[in-house]
């Protein structure tokens, strides 16, 4: 049982209260999912849960937080231990211990539990997860599905009655995020264990839960069950990304088509639309062909060996054009990044070539290929050091060997283009995750190069951000130049790329079209391409990848 | 009695007993001792007593996971940057995280450098002496930031500490491995690494010069938003409600 | 990819109790400092080659020692040149440096810079063998149970754990920064510096981020709860390790029975002194060494008895 009364929390040094007067009760054995754009106060509710706030980060707390008939604000974390179980975002950074078994036991360890009960508990959380092959082995060598699991696991072991979880999977693979995800079911499901989510990837857990709550501006704005949720509108408006099939049927719903629910998995959707896709679904998508440019990357059996011994990409022959926007996809380890660190020269083939723009990357330095072209990384703070935002613009140009005024005017059209101009003096780590993103973008594109290369930028990201930087990327792709978008998500692939490559064990798979390969595809197809193969037999094209283009179809 | 006294006379007695005494031929406690084995139980003891001291100080999870953190960043940086001989990144961090983070913090952060990188680069009988010495411009380094001394005194510093790390690493392969002791091998000793030191010092002295001020800005800033609570500050945790 | 250099090899010597190993390391140690007679020390660094064979690290074991050989020179250096003691003058310097006297090399100065040499072989063999084999972990459970404070064993723990997550982070900042032109090994001294700098700076704005979630982790995993805490792993003590414990110090207190005797001296100076080995010292010494051997076959032993 959870209680909140009127919770206002304030952290120290801020002026805007990050929780405002939030009034919640939530039962015992309920599984809720916490939604909202970043900044809309989700960790906040989820960290008064177990006392970390006020206890861990200071600040001004008024009303009252009640968990499990404990008083939050009477009593430290440490005493909510075994109330309250809480599992982060990043699992590299929950684990203390070197091995498995040892991360386990450190909480009981704590809590004094003697040394018989410990090992019961152990064995009994390994077995929960199904993760007792895992026992003796190193942390530092699980993959990071494996170590949320072991994180779930330790925090198991307390027997919390609460198992609050701050987006889990937002630093997972796919296939990391869904066993993660079907183990928080199952501890709702078969242990009756309270669970709260908080989650930016509604398609993945929409149909789980019971209830959601949408967090914006620190006030909880709506709060029911997923259907009564989705259907006002209003929630899209402020950024919360509405899985594809739920935004059709919204859309076909404000065209005057009655339905009278909202499905939440493809099944429901196949049931609830079928007449509508019987009716109406007969026509053909105007096909849109691209004119491709000349090629810039050229990619002759690429052979790539690392000094380890592993064999990480085997006769890859590719030809990127001008113009390409180009997804990369594939399992984890499959090859991806190793292909795109050779475009830019990061690593050099072992055996085959890589040509850029004419240029062989064995004969250029890195710095020169930096020129043709940029390379984005997942997390924007791995670029920023520098003083100024300004600074860290400057820098690439600097290392470029560019001089005085060249660089000064280069840097304000990058910051006028980014619309970071009013924070070009400030220090780039106080920005908010959407400005950093920014900011790490234009200090690499202000080499203009004509090759941008993004490694999974949109993980982790809430909808909102993702589509300011898809919309950017069309833009800098419709000017001539090619987008290289390492990626897992299959949504933002299907909605805004050309051509997808496919690799499998360091070969590529498949290459082709986002239609060709999206669609009847069993794992890598889109919401709505999955809602769309059970009406082929009414005539329904089958490779239709996103809502907008069922909507266009059905109108 | 406080601990840290207890620390302050040990250092007295391994720096008496590994510089000054076995340098005097004539004093008598030459012939009974080992100073090999003397100066390593000392350093031991001066590690040991360190360790107890932090025990008392650290309060919470807070002060435990960031001198853990501090000390694997300077860890790391021992590991991969060995492309330069003699300059070690690891001193400069040392030095900032014991200007911001006091003397209790700043031993700790340069002990742990020495310990766990050489879980990667090898162990030896050099591990103590590591960790003594880097502990020790730790220390040294809260003294500066309480006084608040500025870059020129943090590029002085540097300098000092790059050779003082070479005068205590060399001391002891000095008292351990050479015969006879006296001050003139023990001069030879000091001056074989003098061009290793003096690159160690150049590079203190630029990291510190360029980036000391920055770096510990960068710091100051964590540990306001930490409200960190090691050796004697206020600890200004609001309190709730 | 930088990794530990412990691997766990599952031999008798990885299966050793960490007490057993520390002592061990202790005794090799303490016995290296003692002892003068390079012959005594050669068999030190003898006794403890069968521990390298038998814990299947000869590989590792090698690289490590190839450091130690410049320390070794720098030992023959150093002792050769401060040295002005020795009857064989082997080669004089032809010029005098006031104070300091003629400087000379004398055959009984490279002896002793050799024998010294072998000093420091004993010892960083024996170190590199600790360094192999014993896992890190069990060398901080070993401290806890020495009675080493609990949360200054734990910072060295966390610190040891994020070491490979944090080599990971440098390589991807580096990747970074190298796509955006930095040139790593371009130009002097302090462009490098720079050029570290820009590694050095994000990798340490975000560990200190990390910081936050792991003390928030630790936190909500009730660490710090007042209670005393348990500890799961423990060391096991067989009566076998009990054994080897009882041999060690045994030899601890041969070894330094033995030294207060007056034997294992060696006096290279003025001349070489004779190796004249008594009675009375060919058998404490030939016990000594049999002391020294015997953590092998215990091991073994223990070995034989955990997996049956």
């Amino acid at each position: 049982m959870i209680r909140m009364d009127s919770l206002t929390f304030c952290y120290s040094g801020a002026s805007i209260p990050a929780l405002k007067d939030i009034n919640l009760e939530i039962g015992d054995g309920e599984f809720v999912l916490v939604t909202g754009p970043s900044g809309g106060g989700k960790s906040t509710l989820c960290r008064c849960l177990n006392g970390l706030i006020p206890h861990f980060h200071g600040g001004r707390i008024t009303g009252r937080v009640e968990v499990g008939g404990l008083d939050v604000i009477k009593h430290p974390t440490k005493e909510l231990a075994t109330t309250v179980g809480m599992v982060f975002q990043d699992p590299e950074n929950q684990l203390v211990a070197m091995d498995v078994e040892r991360e386990i036991a450190f909480g009981l360890e704590n809590l004094a539990f003697p040394r018989d009960v410990i090992a019961k508990r152990i064995e009994e959380s390994l077995d929960t997860l199904g993760i007792s092959s895992l026992r003796y082995r190193p942390l530092h060598e699980l993959s990071g599905g494996e170590k949320q699991k072991v994180a779930i696991a330790s925090i198991l072991a307390l027997h919390p009655d609460i198992v609050v979880l701050d987006e889990p999977t937002s630093e997972l693979d796919p296939k990391g995020a869904e066993e993660v995800l079907s183990i928080v079911e199952r501890l709702n499901d078969e242990l009756g264990i309270t669970v709260v989510l908080i989650e930016h990837r509604l398609d993945r857990v929409i149909h789980l839960v019971d209830r959601v709550i949408v967090m914006h501006e620190g006030r909880a704005i709506a709060d029911g069950g997923a259907r009564d949720i989705f259907d006002n509108g209003e929630i899209a408006d402020i950024g919360v990304g509405i899985p594809p099939i739920i935004k059709l049927v919204q859309k076909l719903k404000q065209k005057g088509v009655s339905l009278d629910n909202i499905p939440l998995t493809v099944k429901e959707g196949r049931v609830m639309l079928e007449k509508v896709f019987r009716e109406r679904g007969r026509k053909t998508l105007p096909q849109d062909e691209r004119v491709k440019g000349k090629p810039i990357i050229e990619i002759e059996n690429l052979w790539h060996v690392y000094p380890q011994g592993l064999t990480a990409l085997k006769n890859v022959s590719l030809r990127i054009c001008e113009g390409e926007f180009v997804a990369i996809m594939g399992r984890n380890a499959s090859g991806k990044s190793t292909l795109v660190k050779h475009v830019n020269g990061l690593l050099k083939p072992t055996k085959g070539r890589v040509r850029v723009a004419g240029i062989d990357t064995r004969e250029a330095t890195i710095a020169e290929m930096a020129q043709r072209v940029g390379y984005v990384f997942q997390n924007p703070n791995d670029h920023l050091f520098a003083d100024t935002v300004q600074e860290e613009v400057a820098f690439t140009l600097k290392n470029l060997g560019y001089r005085g005024r060249e660089i000064a005017s280069r840097v304000d059209e990058m910051l006028e283009r980014f619309n970071l101009k009013e924070y070009s003096r400030q220090y780039p780590r106080s920005l908010s995750g959407g400005e950093r993103q920014r900011v790490a973008l234009a200090s690499v594109l202000v080499a203009h190069p004509q090759v941008l290369i993004l490694d999974e930028p949109t993980r982790g990201m809430e909808y909102r951000l993702k589509s300011e930087l898809m919309q950017f990327l069309e833009e800098y792709r419709d000017r001539g130049n090619t987008v290289i978008l390492v990626t897992h998500d299959v949504e933002t692939v299907a909605e805004h790329a050309d051509r997808v490559i496919l690799l499998g064990e360091g070969r590529v798979v498949v290459d082709g079209s986002k239609r060709d390969v999206l669609s009847q595809a069993l794992l890598f197809s889109p919401q709505v391409n999955r809602l769309v193969q059970a009406f082929e037999k009414y005539g329904v094209p089958g490779d239709i990848l996103t809502a907008d283009e069922a909507l266009d179809l059905l109108i | 009695m406080r601990k840290s006294y207890i620390c302050l006379g040990l250092i007295l007695a391994i720096c008496i007993a590994v510089f000054v005494l076995p340098a005097f031929p004539s004093c008598p406690l030459n012939a009974l001792m080992n100073w090999g084995l003397v100066a390593g139980v000392l350093a031991t003891l001066t590690i040991v007593a360190f360790y107890f001291e932090f025990e008392m100080v650290a309060l919470s999870s807070k002060e435990i996971a960031l001198v853990s953190m501090l000390g694997t960043i300077s860890a790391v940086l021992r590991i991969p940057f060995t492309a330069m001989p003699g300059v070690q990144p690891c001193t400069f961090l040392v030095i900032c995280s014991g200007y911001v983070f006091g003397p209790v913090a700043g031993f700790m952060v340069g002990a742990m450098t020495a310990l766990v990188s050489n879980f990667f680069l090898g162990h030896g009988p050099w591990t103590p002496y590591q960790m003594f010495a880097w502990g020790l411009a730790g220390v040294t380094a809260a003294y500066i930031g309480r006084f608040n001394l500025g870059r020129i005194w943090l590029v002085i510093f540097g300098i000092a500490w790059g050779y003082l790390y070479g005068v205590i690493m060399n001391a002891w392969f000095w008292a351990t491995f050479v015969y006879p002791l006296t001050l003139r091998t023990f001069v030879v000793t000091e001056t074989n690494s003098l061009w290793f030191d003096t690159f160690h010092a150049i590079g203190n002295a630029i990291f510190l010069g360029l980036f000391g001020v920055k770096t510990i800005a960068i710091l100051d800033r964590f540990r306001k938003r930490f409200n960190w609570g090691l050796a004697s500050e206020p600890t200004g945790t609001p309190l709730p409600v | 990819m930088i990794s530990f250099r412990y691997q766990d090899k599952g031999t008798a010597i990885h299966k050793l109790n960490p007490f057993c190993k520390l002592a061990w390391i202790c005794g090799v140690l303490v016995l290296a400092l003692l002892f003068d007679n390079p012959l005594y020390l050669l068999a030190l660094f003898v006794s403890t080659l069968p521990l390298v064979w038998a814990a299947r690290v000869g590989k590792e074991w090698a690289s490590i020692m190839k450091l130690s050989l410049y320390l070794c020179l720098l030992v023959i250096v150093i002792n050769a040149l401060v040295s002005n003691q020795g009857s064989h003058v082997l080669y004089q310097f032809p010029f005098h440096i006031p104070i300091w006297g003629t400087p000379k090399i004398t055959l009984e100065a490279i002896l002793c810079g050799i024998g010294n040499a072998v000093r420091l072989t004993a010892i960083i063999s024996a170190f590199a063998i600790l360094t192999l084999t014993l896992h890190p972990d069990n060398l901080m459970l070993a401290m806890i149970k020495m009675k080493l404070p609990y949360k200054s064993v734990l910072v060295t723990s966390l610190a040891t754990r994020f070491v490979p997550t944090l080599i990971d982070d440098i390589g991807t900042i580096t990747d970074v920064q190298q796509s955006r032109g930095l040139e790593l090994n371009k130009g002097g001294l302090r462009q490098k510096i720079r050029g570290r700098m820009t590694i050095i700076i994000p990798l340490l704005s975000n560990s200190l981020d990390r910081t936050f979630q792991v003390a928030e982790a630790m936190e909500s995993r009730a660490f710090g709860n007042g209670a005393k805490r348990t500890f799961y792993n423990r060391i096991g003590m067989s009566a076998v390790d009990i054994a080897i414990l009882a041999f060690l110090f045994l030899l601890l207190a041969m070894g330094i029975s033995m030294s207060l005797l007056g034997q294992g001296e060696y006096s290279y100076y003025p001349t070489l002194g004779g190796m004249n080995i008594g009675l009375l010292e060919g058998l404490m010494l030939s016990i000594l060494a049999l002391l020294l051997f015997m953590m092998l076959p215990l091991a073994y032993l223990k070995r034989r008895i955990d997996l049956d």
